[in-house]
């Protein structure tokens, strides 16, 4: 299935998989890891039920140094 | 520099400030941008006393994820994480990224940093006051970040800021205040 992540047209490899399968597939640690998938912030706890469908757009962001 | 410390202890105690109920021990915030290293910021961190740390938030660069979370340096401490909706350039944006903060499930403080003018810098008082009632009717703790008009800033207030945060001087000119008498 296609989706986009942070902006980039990605093909997940399996037919089916989780936003907890995502942020693990990019080795992040999800404790410190943002999610929101098509404009909605999905918090930590929900992600193993969120299941990846085509066309999902998905944002991962972090805290990063600023003022 | 110890009797410096000591009166700065006691001024603590007999006049604490006070924000989001959160009764603080430094009255300084401390931005974590532009450090050279991470070791280095730790140092400053620990040696300014400030209990109040200032992070963005950015999309993650996956294809380059090995890199350090900023994060990873601070576990363990009792640090208060404001984070800023730099960025923004519109109410709307501010609280999208303040309804993303909070879901990091570290802090609901959020300096709302709006503007619309990338070179300058200078915020927009009108989406700040905006996203300001906004996000107090949401329950963040709200600190703006604004223009020294002393009536704006009392118009914040009375929006439910926990504290306004007017800017002396453009942001990255080191000017100070410009204006003391809009701050007096």
């Amino acid at each position: 299935m296609k989706l986009t992540v942070n902006g980039k047209a990605v093909e997940w490899p399996a037919e089916s998989g989780t936003l907890s399968d995502l942020v693990q597939h990019y080795r992040l640690r999800p404790n410190l890891v943002i999610a929101e998938v098509d404009g909605r912030v999905v918090r930590r706890e929900e992600w193993p039920n969120v299941a990846l469908a085509d066309g999902m757009t998905v944002e991962l962001v972090q805290f990063v140094g600023g003022g | 520099m110890v009797e410096k410390d000591a009166a700065l202890e006691t001024l603590a105690e007999q006049d604490p400030l006070v924000i989001g109920g959160r009764r603080l021990s430094s009255r300084l915030f401390l931005g974590t941008g532009r450090f050279p290293n991470p070791l280095v910021q730790k140092q400053a961190v620990a040696a300014s006393g400030a209990e109040v740390l200032t992070f963005a938030i950015r999309r993650i660069d996956l294809e380059a994820a090995h890199d350090d979370a900023i994060l990873t340096h601070f576990e363990g401490g009792s640090w208060i994480y404001l984070l800023n909706t730099s960025g923004a350039r519109t109410a709307d944006e501010a609280v999208r990224i303040a309804r993303l903060a909070r879901a990091s499930g570290l802090s609901d403080w959020i300096k709302v940093e709006i503007s619309a003018d990338s070179k300058t810098l200078l915020p927009d008082p009108l989406e700040t006051l905006r996203a300001t009632e906004r996000l107090v009717k949401e329950g963040f703790v709200v600190l703006p970040y604004t223009s020294d008009d002393p009536i704006l800033c009392k118009r914040l207030e009375e929006a439910g800021a926990a504290a306004v945060m007017p800017g002396g001087s453009p942001i990255g000119t080191g000017l100070g205040i410009l204006n003391p008498y809009n701050s007096a």
